[in-house]
C-alpha cells in the first residue's frame, strides 16, 4: 500500500466539514480524503472530534457545512441507511451487540440489508426465505472461520470476554460486505495479546478482502504499525494528514500530544 | 483378506449410498457416500499417475483429519505407492528430515501452514516434484509451478481417466497384500525418527483379529480427531473403517473438538491417556464448582449399593451426554498408561473402557483387555495378545512380539531393523511382564535406573500416580543415584483456574497461578498422598518425593521436550532443566528462570514435601 497518495483513487472525500451542537463547535472546516484500499487512522487527544467525524461519515450527525463524496456520489447530508446501502459499515466504541443472541445470529444480523424475502416468507420459512437463509449462513460461516469464532458460534454474546465481543462486532460489520469499514477504537480496553490479534485481523481484512478501513485508535504503536495514512485532529481541527512517518515528525502533532497550552 | 483399495471397491458396490465420511465445514456436517468416495479416489489415483507417480513411490500426507487426505491415502495405496502420514503442525525442520528420509516424490498438504513449511525446506528436497494443497485461501503468492491446488490436480485426474478409463481399476487389482500400505514414523521418546514399513496384510489381518474379538460392527460412528500420523489412528480409525465400512467423522477444527464430538456421538472411541485425563479433569472441575455433590455421592454409592436407576438417570447419563459419550459401546485407551483412578472413573460412569497396547511397529495393536472378569485391576494391565500374535518378555523383561502384526523393518535402515527384529521377535523397548497371560507394561527400558540405595527406579508409575490429580497436567520425577525423588509439576491451568475462582483468588494467568501459596499447598497435598503409599507405587525401598517445584510453563513439543503423542522425552527434559534439578537436590528454596538475554522470567519456589 505504499503508493503515493496522488496515484490512488479517493473513495471518500470530506470537503470543508463543520459540525456544531447548539453553537459548540465539534468539527471545524475539516477536509481530507480516504483512498481506496488503504488503512486510514484518525487520531487525536480526547474530545478532538474523532468519533463525531466518524458519525458524520456514516450519517448519524449531519454537518452544518461541507459535503461528503463517497464512491463518486456527493452528499450534503448522509443518512445512516444510505451509508449502509452504499457500503459503509461500522463498529462502535462501546460494544453494541445483541447481548442475548448467539455469535452466529449477531453476525447474521449484519446481512439484514441483503435479505430480500418478505416478512411472511421469513415468518413461515418458505421459498425464498429458506434459500436466502442458507446462502447468507454460508457467507457468515466464512466470516466465523476467518475470525476464528467456530467454537463459540452458538454462545450468547453476553457471556464472552470483552476481546471476543469486539471480534464479533467486527464480524457483524464484515457481514455487510462493506466497501469501507469504520472502526471506532477497536482495541480500547484490550490486553496486549487481544490487540495483536485484532490488528492482524484488521490487516487481513484490508489485504484479503480489499476493504478500505477508517480507524480511530488511541494506541499510537498500533496506529503507526498498521496505517497507510494518518489524519490528526485536535480541538475539532485537522492538524496533520499524511503517511505515519511524516505525521510522527509534525510539530503541531507533537505539541497536541504533549499538551501545549492553547 | 483384501487390500485397502479392494475393500473400498467392495463398499462402493455393496453399500454405495451409505455415508463413508463426514466433515464439519462452515458449521455444517457434509458427507460423502462410499460411491462418491470411490469415484474421487479414482480421480486422485489417475492424477497421481498423470504426475508420473509410480508403484513404490512415497507420497507424504500432511494435515489434520479431512476427507480428501483419507482419499489420497487410499488412492496412493491403489496405485501401489506408499502413503507417509505426517503431522499438520510439523516445523519446516521436522518436515525436511522426514521428507528426505522417506524420499517422497509428492506431498498432499492441508493448507497454507504446511505450504509455508515446505517452501522453506524445498531447496533441500530435490526429489519432491510437486506439492498439492487442499485449502486455497492465502495461496495467491506461491509458485504455481510447484504448488498445485487440489481442484486443478483433480482436473488432471479426470482428463487422464477419460484417456484411460480402466486405469484405476487395473492399478488397484495389481496391489497385493504383501505390498507396503504405510510408512509410519515413530514419534520417538528417544533417538531419531524411524519409518516403519507396514504391509496391507499387517493391518488387515490384525484388524480382523481385533474386530472378531471385540465384536466391532458395520454401523459404528467413529470420531477421527487424533493426528493421522499416529500409528493408533491408522489402526483404530483408518483400518477398522475400511474393513467394516462404517462412518468416520472429522471435526471442524481442534478448537471445536469437544462440541463436534458431542454432535457425532461416537459408538467406537479410541483415545490416548491425556484425552481421558482431560475429560476427567473437566468433569471434576465442573462438579467441584457446582453446588451439588451428587457426582461424588453417586460414585461413593457404586461401592456400597451399586448402580441405581436414579444415579444413571440424574448423574452418569447427563455427564456422558455432555461429553458426547452416551452412545459409546466400545472405548479404548492406548499409547501410554492411564492412571487407575481415572480409568475406574470412566468405568464407574458406565463406559466400557479397555486398555490396549500397540506400537508403531505392530500396526498399532498387540494386546487388548479381555472383558472385565478376566482382568486384574492394576493400571499396567493391557490385556492379552490378539489372535495370531504372540507376546512375551525376554530375560531382561523387555516386551517382544511376533505374528501377523509384525512390521517388515525400517525404511532404508537395515541396522536399526536388525537391532529391533531378533529371531523374528520384534523388540519394543518397553519393560513389563506377563502374569496369567495378561501383559503388563511398566516403563521404557531407557527410563529405568537405580536409586542410591540400589532399588529400581521406574519413574512412570510415580508420575502417573501424581497425575491422577485433576489439578496436575504433567509431572516429571528424577532420582537416579539419589536418596530421594524430586518432581517437576505442571498444573492444569483450566482446573486450577476454576478451583482458584471458586475460592475467589485473584490471579492474572498461568504463571501467576503456579506461584500462589494456595496452589502450592494443593499440590503439596497430592505429593503427600503419593508419599503415603510410595512403596506400593514405586516398589520396595522406593524413597519419598522430598522436593518438588511447580513449573511456570508446560513442556514444549516444538523444542522436543514431549513427543507429538504427548509423552515426555526424558533425556531432553533432564538436560533442559538440569540446573533446576540440581537446585532441587540442594538446600535452596528459590530458582530464577532467565531467558536467553539473561532477563528474569520467573522465580520458581522449590518446596520440601
Amino acid at each position: 500500500m505504499n503508493m503515493s497518495t496522488e496515484s490512488k483513487k479517493p473513495l471518500l472525500v470530506l470537503d470543508d466539514i463543520s459540525l456544531s451542537f447548539k453553537g459548540v463547535k465539534a468539527i471545524t472546516d475539516i477536509s481530507f480524503n480516504v483512498y481506496e484500499g488503504e488503512i486510514c487512522s484518525v487520531i487525536g487527544p480526547n474530545g478532538a472530534g474523532k468519533s463525531s467525524m466518524l458519525n458524520v461519515i456514516n450519517g448519524v450527525y449531519i454537518p452544518q457545512e461541507g459535503t461528503i463524496t463517497f464512491d463518486g456520489k456527493q452528499f450534503n447530508k448522509m443518512k445512516p441507511h444510505t451509508a449502509a446501502v452504499m457500503g459503509i459499515a461500522r463498529t462502535f466504541q462501546n460494544i453494541a451487540l445483541f447481548k442475548g443472541m448467539s455469535v452466529l445470529d449477531n453476525i447474521m444480523s449484519g446481512r439484514n440489508l441483503m435479505m430480500k424475502a418478505t416478512f411472511w416468507e421469513t415468518a413461515l420459512n418458505i421459498g425464498r426465505a429458506k434459500r436466502e437463509e442458507m446462502e447468507h449462513r454460508l457467507e457468515v460461516e466464512k466470516i466465523i472461520e476467518f475470525l476464528g469464532l467456530q467454537s463459540i458460534r452458538k454462545t450468547p454474546v453476553a457471556s464472552l470476554p470483552y476481546g471476543l465481543q469486539k471480534r464479533v462486532e467486527l464480524g457483524r460489520a464484515l457481514a455487510a460486505e462493506p466497501k469501507m469499514l469504520l472502526l471506532d477504537e477497536p482495541m480500547a480496553g484490550m490486553t496486549m495479546e487481544e490487540k495483536l490479534d485484532m490488528s492482524c485481523f484488521i490487516q487481513e481484512v484490508n489485504r484479503n478482502l480489499g476493504t478500505t478501513i477508517v480507524l480511530i485508535e488511541h494506541d499510537m504503536g498500533v496506529v503507526m504499525d498498521i496505517s497507510d495514512h494518518v489524519v490528526v485532529l485536535d480541538y475539532g481541527k485537522k492538524i496533520g494528514d499524511g503517511p505515519p512517518s511524516e505525521v510522527m515528525n509534525n510539530q503541531d502533532v507533537i505539541d497536541a500530544y504533549l499538551g501545549v497550552s492553547h | 483378506m483384501e487390500t485397502f483399495p479392494s475393500l473400498l471397491k467392495q463398499h462402493a458396490t455393496q453399500r454405495s449410498n451409505d455415508t463413508a465420511i463426514r466433515m464439519k465445514r462452515y458449521g455444517i456436517w457434509n458427507s460423502y457416500t462410499w460411491q462418491q468416495m470411490a469415484s474421487e479416489v479414482d480421480q486422485i489415483l489417475c492424477a497421481l499417475a498423470a504426475n508420473d507417480i509410480k508403484s513404490g513411490d512415497r507420497i507424504a500426507i500432511i494435515g489434520n483429519n479431512v476427507p480428501e487426505l483419507y482419499f489420497s491415502i487410499v488412492a496412493a495405496q491403489g496405485l501401489g505407492a506408499v502413503p507417509v502420514p505426517m503431522h499438520a503442525d510439523s516445523t519446516p525442520h521436522e518436515l525436511k528430515a522426514l521428507l528426505k528420509d522417506c524420499d517422497a516424490k509428492i506431498a498432499v498438504l492441508q493448507d497454507q501452514q504446511q505450504v509455508d513449511a515446505i517452501e522453506q525446506a524445498v531447496a533441500d528436497l530435490p526429489n519432491l516434484d510437486i506439492a498439492i494443497y487442499l485449502d486455497e485461501r492465502g495461496m495467491q503468492s506461491y509458485s504455481t509451478e510447484y504448488f498445485k491446488s487440489y481442484s486443478s490436480f483433480l482436473q488432471q485426474g479426470v482428463a487422464y481417466q477419460q484417456q484411460n478409463p480402466q486405469f484405476a481399476s487395473e492399478a488397484m487389482a495389481q496391489v497385493s497384500l504383501d505390498d507396503e500400505a504405510f510408512i509410519v514414523y515413530t514419534s520417538g521418546t528417544s533417538g531419531k525418527c524411524k519409518g516403519a514399513l507396514l504391509t496391507h496384510a499387517n493391518y488387515v489381518a490384525t484388524a480382523a483379529a481385533f474386530i472378531s474379538q471385540e465384536e466391532i460392527g458395520t454401523h459404528e460412528e467413529v470420531f477421527a480427531y487424533l493426528p493421522m500420523a499416529y500409528a493408533s489412528t491408522l489402526f483404530h480409525v483408518y483400518t477398522l473403517w475400511m474393513m467394516q465400512g462404517f462412518t468416520i467423522n472429522c471435526p471442524e477444527s481442534n478448537e471445536t473438538l469437544l462440541i463436534d464430538m458431542r454432535e457425532v456421538g461416537p459408538t467406537l472411541f479410541y483415545g490416548p491417556p491425556h484425552f481421558f485425563k482431560m475429560l476427567h479433569a473437566s468433569i471434576s472441575s465442573r462438579s467441584a464448582s457446582s453446588k451439588s455433590n451428587m457426582l461424588d455421592k453417586s460414585l461413593a454409592e457404586l461401592h456400597t449399593k451399586g448402580r441405581s436407576f436414579f444415579s444413571n438417570l440424574l448423574v452418569f447419563n447427563p455427564i456422558k451426554d455432555l461429553y458426547g459419550l452416551s452412545k459409546v459401546t466400545h472405548a479404548y485407551v492406548g499409547g501410554d498408561v492411564l492412571n487407575e483412578d481415572v480409568f475406574q472413573f470412566f468405568k464407574a460412569i458406565g463406559i466400557n473402557l479397555k486398555a490396549t497396547y500397540g506400537t508403531t511397529e505392530s500396526a498399532g495393536c498387540v494386546t487388548v483387555q479381555q472383558p472385565d472378569s478376566a482382568n486384574d485391576k492394576s493400571e499396567s494391565n493391557v490385556g492379552t495378545a490378539l489372535a495370531g500374535v504372540e507376546v512375551k518378555v525376554t530375560a531382561d523383561n523387555e516386551i517382544v512380539f511376533k505374528g501377523i502384526n509384525a512390521f517388515k523393518g525400517y525404511y532404508n535402515d537395515a541396522s536399526e531393523t536388525q537391532a529391533v527384529i531378533v529371531d523374528g521377535w520384534v523388540h519394543t523397548g518397553d519393560i513389563g511382564g506377563v502374569v496369567n497371560q495378561q501383559l503388563h507394561v511398566l516403563e521404557r527400558s531407557d527410563a529405568i535406573s537405580k536409586f542410591a540405595n540400589g532399588a529400581d527406579f521406574l519413574p512412570k508409575q510415580i508420575e502417573n500416580t501424581i497425575k491422577s490429580s485433576p489439578y496436575i497436567k504433567d509431572a516429571f520425577v528424577t532420582g537416579e543415584d539419589k536418596d530421594y525423588i524430586s518432581a517437576l509439576i505442571i498444573i492444569d491451568g483450566d482446573t486450577v483456574g476454576a478451583w482458584a475462582e471458586l475460592r475467589q483468588m485473584q490471579f492474572t494467568g498461568f504463571r501467576d497461578l503456579s506461584t500462589k501459596d494456595e496452589v502450592v499447598e494443593l499440590i503439596a497435598e497430592k505429593i503427600k498422598d503419593v508419599n503415603a503409599s510410595i512403596e506400593r507405587i514405586g516398589g520396595k525401598n522406593c524413597p519419598h518425593i522430598k522436593r518438588f517445584t511447580i513449573l511456570n510453563k508446560e513442556f514444549n513439543i516444538s523444542v522436543g521436550e514431549m513427543t507429538r503423542t504427548r509423552k515426555i522425552k526424558r533425556d531432553v527434559v533432564a538436560s533442559n532443566y538440569a540446573p533446576l534439578i540440581d537446585a532441587l537436590y540442594s538446600t535452596t528454596d528459590k530458582y530464577d528462570v532467565v531467558d536467553s538475554t539473561g532477563e528474569l522470567v520467573a522465580q520458581l519456589r522449590l518446596q520440601t514435601a
